[in-house]
């Protein structure tokens, strides 16, 4: 943790002008990712998790969104979001890798698997159509796909999503990128297949010592993959901490929530509880604490807005019980 | 610029193809680009039914003789020798045509006395059920005397029999239709590859598209002034004028409308011919009751109505407004074209207090003062029906809608489709139909159309007046022209007094032809008919001029 | 694939017996026939009318003429034009060929000059030049094509005098050309027509390519090219187009009717020698075999139109293709 991180993400805020007003969809998110490191970040669907990721390889289509002027990406010390044109391509897919949620979706439903692997692989290596399909066919074998150089033809319709999603792996591991963006990558898919597609991730990280940005809505993957978490609620992060510490310790009543949402084996189903009501709109986040309409803990102080306070080198939450230690306690 | 670029690249490029051979030289290499309206059917005169194919026809084939300019149709004055340089009358019905010898077929054979007899036998035949067929009955033989004699018999004497027997038919090479079985005469290849004895020769046809002609230099008559004339087929009138004014075209035989001759006069290159119509246009009121065909119609059967009517519509403003003044009020059924017309024939005039003081002298009268005239609580109106397809009808039809509702008469315009216009007109179902009437040379046909012998056929309002059918029989029948002459006045007074229809107008024809042309003259009922004569002086001659025939 | 394709000629061959059917009896109830002599000018008697009617067969009952017609049809033989008096084969083979190139000329500027300006757009989407293409397209959608053409011939043939107005071919000077004077002769006479019906059509393609674009490019497969690095025209042009052609390939199997329609105006306004006009006339003057025929002909035309989209739609998307 002490070299230089190989992403730095300082300050990023992300709107969007919809024809009802702007959104803050990302407001004011900071974390680093070491090399080699799996960095989770974890929070209900709506927090700013996917508008994050797309943040980093500048992938949010501007206009209607808007990422302000203070937001830093930092890749290997460069800023990715000054960058244009070439200088941002040759990040994008060959140090910076992404794969997305609905492996389905993504692929493009009228070029063959392996057109779409060997057009990466040819968009940042000089080399020829010939070697591009042989490195193809090694990547497709090395994600788990049988009978590669005839699936190397097929179609994505013809192939199912777990495949797909193995297929997408294999497009992001083309060029050997430093980081590896995996915005929710099991959620589409059946429950046996996502341990698989989770066993391979955690695989090819392993061999290529690549650092892994792991995106989620589910603490059961971040317990089993991920270094370190950070957690979102209503665009902004909420707590930051070691993977254990969150499991042990979560600071923040929020992560608690999460944690206690999670089912677990040694635990009857009935008692789960789920945090009530939803995420608010991010048209209109509440003021103060943007958790305290939700928080079983709330009380005055909450009416104003909390800072995410550090303790310590990895750690960080966004509460006034962190703070007033003495409310904590009660 | 860009046009002239392209073509000297292109011209660098295929060499061969821009250097035609040698250009033409002389008074003889003119070529004219006609845009025509309609594309003739055939170019087998005995089935021809439209004027383009006539028209097209006419240079191709000829006639034994043709009308003169004054369009006399009684007896033979004023005809000129065609085919036949020579006639005599042998006694009242043996009239006795001696061919040209010089006359020949465009294959180089002499036109000979069996042809005539031939052509005679094929209009005649039922399996050719040529349109023409009905006006030779009144001959009743044909026969060659010798090669260069044919005589003609008719079964009774009458004063248009020169007429009938040269106008209709187009004199037939015998020895090369003579093997095509008479029934697929008319569907044979060689009606669109004919073979004629007239100032010009077929080339080619591109159907749809262009037709060629290219002169006989050794026309019998004298050579043909333009080398080439070739008809190129334009439906619209739009597109016709566009060719003429962009030069692509030479001459456009009709313009139609006043605000088209006003385009035509702006350009430099061309002139405006005006020419008499052979047509007129008339209201015509149904006599019978359009329900029931038995009893007669419940307003028009009423000469003082249809007075009324007549005296209501003001002809000049019609012109003015439709035709931009091209054009001439018409009294009685009788075109501009007709040796008859006169307009010093009395006739009803334009009076609108005379009309209204009419109608309410028969209890027409506007009681509940919504502006129309009203009798025992019934509105005057009636409903005219004009072809949907006719543009300037339904600007006419307008205004005399307008003018019959100053004297407080409802006229409902119906627009309907041409078949079903035809299938109304002939059997009786109108109040009033708006109709053009085209006329031959002779004025004889007045008589299928408004006589009581035309009453089933052509006379679709059933107009019957023993008077006016007197009248024109014995105008037919007349051997002298003075008396003739008379007696149709006097007819046309007549029929214009009763009123069956209300007589509008004439329209002047006007063509644009290009300036360089010289000679140009016109006969009103066949429009190419002099045209072998035109012709373009070497000095004024244009690029498509000296290509000469190819 | 073939298969499908086989279905559908069979599918072609039930259309075009229901079209030359409807047609039949259609224009057999409508009034008038081929023979109705004219009302304006000296008639002829009816005995000839009956005689003409006779040689024609048309004296027969309606009945009777259709199963004549069918059996005819089905040797092939379209029967003899009343009109023209000549085999309807013969009236066919003069004017087809000049209504395919127009069509195939207009089909091509359309199609290219749509795609090209809706590609455009899309990729400059909520621009000035965006807005200002859209008005335009918006504009030439709507326009008449007989006013757009006449404006055509008006100014580039009677004001500039660049293209000539009428025709497929100069008949003064064509016969004496050579084979490369010839064919550059017929693209002169071809460029206006085509245009007019080509720019037209494009108005509407290009709002059609631009939606279909933008639609595609908010696609996640989209997204996931921009993420691998891919040079942008590589999105634009192999991912989103290819993509967005799907939809094109319908608008064209759906536009060749509509084209064919408005090349019966075009064939008016420029004297172009094509079906449409043959069409129209034949109605006008009741010329049974030719309206059938035309009828059939036409169905035939869309109907090809029709396999080609398919055929170019299984090309383009491979998840109609049956599976390997």
């Amino acid at each position: 943790m002490t070299a230089t991180p190989i992403l730095q993400v300082h300050n990023l805020s992300v709107a969007f002008e919809t024809p009802r007003g702007v959104v803050h969809a990302v407001d004011d998110v900071s974390f680093d990712v070491a090399r080699g490191e799996t960095l989770g970040i974890v929070g209900e669907s709506g927090c700013g998790k996917t508008v994050t990721a797309l943040s980093l390889l500048k992938l949010i289509p501007q206009p209607p969104g808007r990422i302000s002027q203070e937001s830093r990406v930092l890749f290997d010390g460069v800023d990715v979001l000054s960058l244009e044109g070439e200088a941002l391509r040759k990040i994008r897919g060959a140090r910076v890798a992404m794969i997305f949620q609905d492996p389905v979706a993504s692929l493009n439903p009228v070029l063959t698997i392996g057109e779409q692997i060997a057009e990466t692989i040819r968009a940042h290596k000089p080399v020829s159509r010939a070697e591009a399909r042989e490195q193809a066919i090694l990547l497709l074998d090395r994600v788990g796909i049988p009978d590669p150089a005839h699936r190397y033809r097929s179609y994505p319709h013809q192939m199912s999503g777990g495949m797909l999603q193995r297929v997408m792996i294999a497009i992001a591991l083309s060029c050997t990128p430093d980081v590896l963006v995996a915005d929710e990558p099991t959620t589409a898919l059946d429950v046996t297949i996502q341990a698989q597609i989770l066993d391979l991730l955690r695989g090819i990280q392993d061999e290529y010592g690549m650092s892994l940005i792991l995106i989620t809505h589910d603490l059961g993957v971040i317990a089993e993959i991920a270094d370190r978490v950070i957690v979102m609620y209503a665009g902004q992060v909420v707590e930051e901490a070691a993977t254990e510490t969150i499991f042990s310790q979560p600071a923040h009543p929020y992560t608690r929530g999460l944690i206690d949402s999670v089912p677990r084996v040694d635990q009857p189903q009935y008692q789960i509880t789920a945090i009530p009501g939803s995420v608010p709109p991010a048209s209109n986040w509440p003021s103060g604490c943007r958790f305290h309409p939700r928080c079983p803990y709330a009380w005055d102080r909450c009416e104003t807005e909390p800072q995410l306070e550090r303790s310590g080198s990895s750690s960080a939450v966004r509460c006034w019980l962190a703070v007033d230690t003495d409310k904590a306690t009660e | 610029m860009t046009k002239g670029l392209l073509t000297t690249v292109l011209c660098a490029f295929v060499a061969a193809s821009c250097s035609t051979k040698a250009d033409c030289r002389g008074d003889f290499c003119g070529t004219i680009v006609i845009a025509i309206g309609g594309e003739p059917e055939t170019l087998f005169p005995p089935a021809s039914q439209t004027t383009a194919a006539d028209a097209v026809a006419d240079l191709i084939f000829l006639k034994l003789a043709d009308i003169g300019p004054g369009m006399n149709s009684v007896g033979d004055e004023g005809f000129l020798p065609r085919l036949a340089e020579s006639w005599e009358w042998e006694d009242s019905v043996t009239l006795v045509f001696n061919l040209n010898q010089l006359a020949r077929w465009h294959d180089g054979a002499p036109v000979r006395a069996e042809d005539v007899e031939f052509t005679f036998a094929v209009y005649t035949d039922t399996l050719v059920a040529s349109p023409k067929a009905s006006v030779l009955e009144r001959i009743s033989s044909v026969t060659p005397r010798n090669n260069g004699q044919v005589e003609f018999k008719f079964r009774l004497p009458y004063p248009e029999q020169f007429y009938d027997a040269t106008h209709y038919m187009r004199i037939l090479p015998r020895h090369v239709l003579d093997t095509i079985p008479r029934v697929s005469l008319t569907s044979h290849p060689i009606t669109r590859a004919p073979v004629g004895s007239g100032p010009y020769r077929l080339v080619r046809w591109r159907a749809s598209e262009a037709i060629e002609l290219v002169a006989d230099s050794n026309f019998f008559l004298g050579r043909p002034g333009l080398a080439r004339v070739i008809f190129r087929v334009t439906r619209d009138t739009e597109s016709a004028l566009a060719q003429v004014l962009a030069g692509e075209a030479d001459v456009l035989e009709q313009l139609v409308t006043g605000v088209n001759v006003d385009r035509i006069s702006t350009a430099p290159h061309l002139r405006t011919i005006e020419y008499p119509s052979s047509s007129y246009l008339y209201l015509q009121f149904n006599m019978r009751n359009p329900e029931d065909p038995e009893a007669p119609h419940p307003l028009f059967r009423n000469r003082m109505i249809r007075r009324a009517l007549a005296m209501a519509v003001d002809q000049q403003e019609l012109i003015d407004a439709v035709l931009g003044g091209l054009g001439d009020r018409t009294i009685g059924p009788v075109s501009k074209m007709l040796s008859i017309w006169n307009d010093q024939i009395p006739s009803l005039s334009y009076d609108t207090t005379r009309a209204l003081e009419l109608l309410n002298g028969l209890g027409w009268t506007d009681t509940d003062g919504d502006g129309y005239l009203d009798r025992s609580g019934r509105r005057l109106e009636f409903e005219l029906v004009i072809p949907a397809s006719s543009r300037s009808r339904r600007q006419a039809a307008v205004v005399i809608q307008d003018q019959l509702r100053r004297v407080g008469v409802n006229m409902v315009v119906a627009e309907l489709e041409l078949n079903t216009l035809i299938s109304r007109v002939t059997s009786g179902r109108f109040d009033v139909f708006f109709g053009s009437r085209t006329q031959d040379p002779s004025p004889s046909t007045i008589r299928e159309a408004w006589s009581s012998s035309g009453i089933g056929g052509a006379n679709f309002g059933g107009y019957s007046s023993s008077e006016f059918d007197r009248l024109i029989n014995s105008a037919i029948e007349s051997q002298q022209a003075d008396s003739a002459m008379t007696l149709w006045h006097r007819a046309v007074a007549h029929i214009n007094a009763d009123a069956p229809a209300v007589w509008l107008y004439s329209p002047n024809t006007v063509a644009a032809v290009h300036r360089r042309i010289e000679g140009v003259t016109i006969r009103p009922d066949q429009w190419t008919a002099t045209l072998w004569t035109w012709r373009i002086p070497e000095s004024r001659m244009i690029a498509r001029d000296r290509r000469g025939a190819p | 694939m073939t298969r499908a394709i086989v279905r559908r000629l069979y599918q072609s061959v039930l259309v075009m017996f229901v079209v030359a059917t409807a047609t039949f009896f259609l224009i057999h109830l409508a009034p008038g026939d081929p023979f109705t002599p004219s009302i304006e000018s000296a008639n002829f008697s009816q005995e000839i009318v009956a005689q003409q009617r006779r040689n024609f067969g048309l004296d027969q009952p309606a009945h009777i003429q259709y199963v004549r017609y069918l059996q005819q049809i089905a040797t092939g033989n379209f029967g003899i034009s009343f009109s023209q008096h000549r085999p309807v084969l013969d009236v066919f083979y003069d004017v087809i060929p000049n209504t395919i190139v127009l069509a195939i000329a207009a089909i091509l500027i359309d199609f290219v000059t749509g795609m090209t300006v809706g590609v455009f757009q899309s990729t400059r989407k909520g621009s000035r030049v965006d807005s200002l293409l859209s008005a335009i397209s918006l504009v030439l959608y709507s326009t008449p094509v007989f006013w757009f053409g006449l404006m055509l011939v008006l100014l580039f043939g009677v004001t500039l005098r660049w293209l000539p107005t009428a025709g497929a071919i100069d008949p003064v000077v064509y016969h004496s050309l050579s084979l490369p004077g010839q064919l550059w002769d017929r693209i002169r006479h071809l460029i206006l027509p085509a245009a007019t019906l080509g720019l037209i059509g494009a108005g509407g393609t290009a709002r059609f390519q631009r939606s279909a674009l933008l639609e595609v490019l908010a696609e996640d497969f989209v997204r996931t090219a921009r993420a691998k690095g891919l040079r942008e025209r590589t999105v634009v042009t192999v991912h989103a187009l290819r993509n967005s052609l799907l939809s094109i390939i319908t608008l064209f199997g759906l536009s060749l009717p509509a084209l064919l329609s408005g090349a019966v105006l075009v064939e008016t306004v420029f004297s172009w020698p094509g079906m449409g006009r043959l069409i129209t006339d034949a109605v006008s003057s009741r010329d049974y075999p030719v309206i059938t025929g035309a009828a059939i002909v036409s169905a035939l035309l869309v109907v090809a139109g029709n396999l080609t989209a398919d055929i170019l739609y299984r090309f383009a998307d491979p998840r109609t293709r049956t599976a390997q």
